[in-house]
């Protein structure tokens, strides 16, 4: 499996996105680049939000928040509806990692404390696990899930974390992701939409070259 | 697990006030910290109780979750008997320290258990920080796997101190009041009348190390993680999350369920997750499980810290051979093969005990833990 950087075992896909657009390649899919204009859409956030997904439809998307969709989407681009098999998904590890976490859909609630009815729904997104449950859902992963706050922009812990899990056999496969999703500048955080996935197997050995090397 | 994970210290300030002793002995006497707000009592919501520790009403808001989580992590550190230079950091939060998003609201926690974590590192003079934990209700139980893990797979340079908080905060107490999550009186967990969550401040703190010569006497002997992969709020109908992560706990610790002597659950207090719960601890039993409590009906719910509470507490039953009553529980409404233990009660040569967790987005953990 050819990643960016080349020939990289244990890797079955990867996909990226950014304020540019998405990315990615796995097996059964060529690999594939599209900015957001050619995608008749805009990147998680904006206004322009897609009914289908790489053919598929996909009814709630429209409803979920931002780090969710940018999450739903990178790791859609590694092509892990035709990569990962069926059997496999039971055992199939999601760790992710965020540095600016749900900080986007934080302020959007925060802004609801005072109205007359509180966004119940949103609050649900103000927690960065139910975007790895918005993942988990569509393609029925239910191995170990984890989400970490990290300092980090990269994926590497999220990496280190997968390729012991890999070892100590909690999981056969595993997608490896970073996202980070902040829609308008508070504090000392930056506007920022980026996303990174890899979808891997017990052979990965490396793929952290391309995960956190960019 | 080729290498042993030892407890060697813990900690923890609950609403009954600082201290595993205080926790424990006041759930072991069915007392509950549940307590019509006070601190709380400006903030929107649904409910007129919560579990609020003492002594957080004179300290500023964007502190309180630092202050509790420092009051048991230097409690864990004491009873283990190392400096916090011997040990990495290991964050578990739902929300950190949401200083800064709320109008109004100064600082820069920003709703970031990293940013937290920094800063009890550098109050606790601890030198390295791992990543935080950040999976809702179930970040406890998993940043306990996830030091197990480092220790077991031999990536721990020092022992782990495995912190979990979370403090009492409008945002939260809103966000579940909007979800109708809240039960407006004290929370009642598996009995017919539970209308919800009670919800509290809380901290606990794990010292774990490989090390066998400071052990209090107790071990994770396994730990397991699923995801429902159904809904992102809700659990599934069969409780098979559940059942996967309690089976891979097994599994990890080479234990059967008949293994088993005690069960913590993780028993929120509502309708669907007690009930789905109890179906799937039910089903990884074969029928009847162990006696089973909990103890959210006493802390209320700690959100992130609650997962590493009730794991000291539930080494307290094992150590102390005695199986609490469940605070609240009058007429059982779910699965009656899950055995809730209806009074306090002994528990002779118990040794190895279940603790679950589950939380948004799917997410369960699950821990082994024994003598």
């Amino acid at each position: 499996m050819n990643g960016p950087d080349g020939d990289v075992r244990g890797l079955l896909g990867w996909g990226e996105l950014d304020a540019d657009g998405l990315r990615g390649g796995g097996l059964g899919t060529r690999r594939f680049a599209a900015s957001w204009t050619e995608l008749e859409a805009e990147p998680p956030g904006g206004p322009r939000v897609f009914r289908t997904l790489f053919g598929r439809r996909d009814p709630t998307f429209r409803r979920i928040d931002a780090m969710s969709r940018a999450l739903v989407l990178a790791v859609e681009a590694t092509g892990i509806r035709e990569a990962l098999p069926q059997e496999a998904r039971t055992d199939t590890a999601l760790v992710v990692q965020t540095r600016v976490g749900c900080l986007d859909a934080d302020l959007r609630f925060a802004r609801t404390l005072d109205d007359e009815i509180v966004d119940g729904p949103l609050f649900a997104y103000t927690l960065p696990s139910t975007s790895l449950g918005e993942v988990a859902l569509r393609h029925g992963l239910r191995g170990p899930s984890l989400c970490l706050s990290v300092e980090g922009a990269a994926g590497e812990d999220a990496w280190h974390e997968v390729l012991a899990m890999l070892e100590q056999g909690e999981c056969s496969h595993a997608v490896v992701a970073q996202v980070d999703v902040q829609l308008q500048q508070h504090a000392d955080v930056d506007v920022v939409c980026t996303a990174r996935a890899v979808l891997v197997d017990g052979h990965a050995a490396g793929c952290d070259r391309w995960l956190v090397g960019g | 697990m080729s290498v042993a994970v030892h407890l060697a210290g813990w900690g923890a300030v609950t609403g009954f006030g600082a201290g595993v002793d205080t926790a424990w002995g006041a759930v072991r006497s069915g007392r509950s910290s549940v307590r019509p707000r006070e601190r709380s009592a400006a903030w929107r919501a649904p409910t007129s109780v919560a579990a609020e520790a003492p002594g957080l009403a004179g300290v500023a808001q964007d502190r309180q979750a630092l202050e509790l989580a420092a009051g048991a992590a230097e409690e864990a550190l004491e009873l283990a008997g190392i400096e916090p230079g011997d040990v990495e950091l290991v964050l578990a939060s739902t929300k950190g320290d949401l200083s800064g998003v709320c109008r109004g609201s100064e600082g820069r926690g920003l709703g970031s258990p990293d940013r937290l974590a920094r800063r009890l590192a550098a109050r606790l003079g601890v030198p390295a920080i791992l990543p935080s934990v950040s999976c809702a209700c179930a970040s406890g139980v998993l940043a306990l796997a996830l030091a197990a893990r480092r220790i077991r797979g031999g990536r721990a340079r020092r022992d782990v101190l495995v912190v979990g908080v979370d403090a009492l905060h409008p945002f939260v107490l809103g966000g579940f009041g909007a979800l109708h999550a809240l039960d407006p009186g004290p929370c009642r967990p598996f009995d017919r009348q539970r209308r919800g969550v009670s919800l509290g401040d809380g901290a606990g703190a794990i010292v774990l190390t490989a090390d066998a010569d400071r052990s209090l006497g107790l071990r994770i002997l396994g730990h397991g993680g699923a995801n429902d992969a159904c809904h992102v709020t809700g659990p599934d109908r069969e409780g098979r999350g559940i059942a996967l992560a309690a089976r891979r706990a097994l599994a990890d610790a080479a234990l059967e369920p008949s293994d088993l002597d005690v069960v913590h659950v993780h028993g929120t207090g509502t309708e669907a997750n007690d009930r789905c719960e109890a179906l799937g601890l039910v089903e990884v039993f074969g029928g009847r499980t162990p006696p089973a409590f909990g103890t959210k009906g006493q802390t209320g719910h700690t959100l992130g810290a609650a997962g590493v509470i009730e794991t000291i507490l539930l080494g307290r039953s094992l150590l102390d051979e005695w199986v609490p009553s469940n605070h609240g529980l009058e007429e059982p409404d779910v699965d009656p093969a899950l055995a809730l233990a209806r009074e306090g009660q002994g528990a002779p040569g118990a040794r190895r005990g279940l603790k679950i967790a589950s939380g948004f987005g799917g997410v369960i953990g699950a821990l082994v833990v024994g003598r």
